[in-house]
């Protein structure tokens, strides 16, 4: 075994130019996959990251006919019992009861539809990331009689900076218009154009004030564990009646979706990437058997079996995923490593990423298990790439093969 | 003395039809151990081929091939890989030694393959490079070597693991004088000290002055077999 496997190696250094060529191309492959990999995985997280923390939060509870039926009228089923339930749960960290209605913003240069949001702003700072993209002002943490948050984008729109007025209105559950003006207490950007120019939100007190109550229409939730939210999600539903319970998979299937189609992708991509290299390694292997035949045929002549001429060759197909598999995965941590701490910066030519809540600057994330299994996969493939050549080597006759130039 | 070789009305033919090259036609010999023999002829007069036969590196059409008793076709391939690796040491006209390894490694191969113990295989391989002259090169590769010294460690390596039969073709075809004089005289001493058997496929004058008995082949027959 060791004998065979030293021939192995020597026989892939003896073109050391042809074996250095191939396992850099192996070595680029690896590491262009492993990069797109990172890339679109750090890309797709980052959506839904964003959308997590500064949106949606880890489940969502409205009533069950909500969706259908977004009146103002239809809110929460059993309040205090639903948050009763959260507040015993052990898998939910943070909750944050909402006040969501359609309305109407005014400013004296434009209007708007809006979704407005009555919220308590503590309990939002526990389940979002909101405040921490303030683009100016506060969370709702003002003197002013009646604070309002609103995107930058519908600053934009309306025209409006800290402390510009706002006109409000919307219809109450007695079917009362109601209209106030608010002041603009601060302004964020959660880089989704959908989220910041449609979303407005206000101090629920004062919804309470204008209306006279303030029901409850959503509750957010924030997870202890975000990786089990399904099991998460499952208890709630059973426990909350007449409420609907949703993780953000569900809510948005879309996103769900989208991430393992991302996934699906890549994979193809990656496979893609292997195969190409894989006609290249076998070409290399077939060429370098073509070449020995008379040395392969004096090898079974003097008593080396097929098995260990199959075994050889396999070697030598290994050597280069041995080699160019490691390097490449190496080289591909590195680089999303550095890109992860220091951003992929796409906004040279990535105008408008804001519009569909992607960030123009990527920060790259791939799970460690993937690592191991890129290394795994490259070398499980240069295995099989052996196969064929081996074959070819196995079927030499030996006197056809010695007499061979 | 014993038959160790014998072969029964041996047939080969090469190609079909009417490109049919009868290159064997009804060859019967016995060999006995120890012996040091000469297949001679012309080209194209089956010495070669007969070599092959015997070495189990091909098939014949009709006939037997018995090695110490072995009727060797009805080997199978892995097996007769075994049987070659385990009784017959080759020698070739154009050395054929592996290019990557050292003549230590070259020599030591087939003893490997026969997973004799490391350190049976330096003590009979410093022997035998001391023997044929290569002291000092064990570890240069074989193009570091001049064709005499090659072929030198491909005898090493055909003699190391002590094989029963040695087949050598046309052994010293690419050897100056002093260089084949050299090569017959370790062949010869192992013939009679290890009372190795050695079959040669050659026309070198050289080696049929040395053998002790010469088989002549002409297209494909027997014309002549001297017992010297």
């Amino acid at each position: 075994m060791k004998t065979t496997f030293i021939i192995a190696w020597r026989n892939c250094w003896r073109n050391a130019l042809r074996t250095s060529i191939v396992i850099t191309a192996i070595i680029m492959g690896i590491w262009s996959s492993v990069f797109l990999m990172g890339f679109a995985n750090g890309f797709v997280q980052q959506r839904v990251n964003k959308m997590v923390h500064l949106e949606i939060g880890d489940l969502q509870i409205h009533s069950e006919s909500y969706d259908s039926d977004s009146d103002i009228t239809n809110t929460i089923k059993h309040p205090k019992e639903t948050l009763a339930i959260l507040d015993a749960s052990k898998g939910v960290q943070s909750y944050a009861p909402r006040f969501k209605t359609e309305a109407f913003a005014r400013s004296a240069r434009g209007q708007q539809g809006i979704k407005l949001l009555g919220v308590y702003p503590e309990k939002e700072h526990e389940v979002l990331e909101l405040e921490t993209r303030l683009q100016a002002g506060t969370f709702l943490e003002s003197s002013l009689s009646y604070p309002i948050l609103i995107g930058k984008k519908l600053a934009t729109e309306l025209h409006l900076k800290l402390n510009s007025k706002i006109n409000i209105s919307f219809t109450d559950a007695n079917v009362n218009q109601i209209s106030k003006n608010f002041k603009v207490c601060g302004i964020f950007s959660a880089g989704n154009d959908a989220f910041d120019g449609f979303t407005v939100f206000v101090p629920i007190d004062r919804i309470e004030r204008l209306t006279g109550e303030a029901s409850i229409h959503e509750i957010i939730v924030k997870s202890v564990e975000p990786s089990t939210i399904d099991i998460l999600e499952n208890d709630l539903k059973a426990k909350s009646k007449g409420n609907l319970v949703e993780s953000w998979k569900t809510r948005y299937p879309e996103i769900a979706y989208g991430i393992e189609m991302m996934s699906n992708t890549m994979f193809i991509l990656m496979s893609i990437i292997i195969a190409a290299l894989l006609f290249g390694l076998v070409n290399t292997l077939v060429m370098s058997i073509l070449e020995r035949k008379r040395e392969l045929g004096i090898l079974m002549a003097v008593g080396m079996s097929r098995s260990k001429i199959r075994l050889m060759i396999l070697f030598e197909s290994l050597v280069y995923g041995l080699i160019g598999g490691p390097i490449g995965v190496f080289l591909g941590y590195i680089t999303i490593q550095y890109y992860s701490y220091n951003g992929f910066d796409l906004s040279s030519f990535g105008e408008g990423m804001d519009a569909f809540g992607y960030d123009p600057i990527i920060y790259l994330y791939l799970e460690p298990k993937y690592y191991l299994i890129y290394t795994s996969y490259i070398l499980i493939a240069t295995f099989f790439g052996g196969l064929y050549p081996s074959r070819i080597a196995t079927k030499l006759n030996p006197i056809t093969a010695i007499r061979s130039i | 003395m014993k038959t160790v070789i014998e072969t029964n009305k041996l047939h080969k033919i090469f190609g079909k039809g009417e490109l049919a090259v009868h290159a064997l036609n009804d060859v019967s010999i016995q060999i006995k151990e120890g012996e040091f023999t000469a297949l001679v002829g012309p080209s194209g007069s089956g010495k070669t081929t007969l070599l092959n036969l015997i070495g189990g590196l091909d098939q014949a059409n009709e006939g037997t091939i018995t090695l110490n008793s072995c009727d060797i076709n009805t080997l199978k391939k892995k097996e007769m890989t075994e049987f070659r690796q385990k009784n017959i040491g080759f020698v070739f006209q154009a050395y054929n030694l592996i290019p990557v390894l050292s003549a230590y490694e070259n020599a030591e191969f087939i003893m490997l393959l026969q997973g004799i113990s490391e350190k049976i295989r330096k003590k009979r391989i410093y022997k035998l490079l001391k023997a044929v002259g290569l002291e000092g090169k064990e570890n240069n590769k074989p193009g570091e070597l001049s064709g005499g010294q090659q072929q030198r460690v491909a005898v090493v390596r055909a003699l190391a693991a002590k094989p029963a039969y040695i087949l050598a073709d046309e052994p010293t075809a690419n050897l100056d004088s002093k260089s084949t004089n050299d090569l017959l005289d370790l062949m010869y001493q192992l013939n009679q000290e290890e009372h190795m058997t050695f079959v040669f496929a050659t026309h070198d004058q050289r080696v049929i002055d040395r053998a002790k008995r010469v088989i002549y082949l002409e297209d494909g027959k027997i014309i002549k077999d001297e017992i010297r």
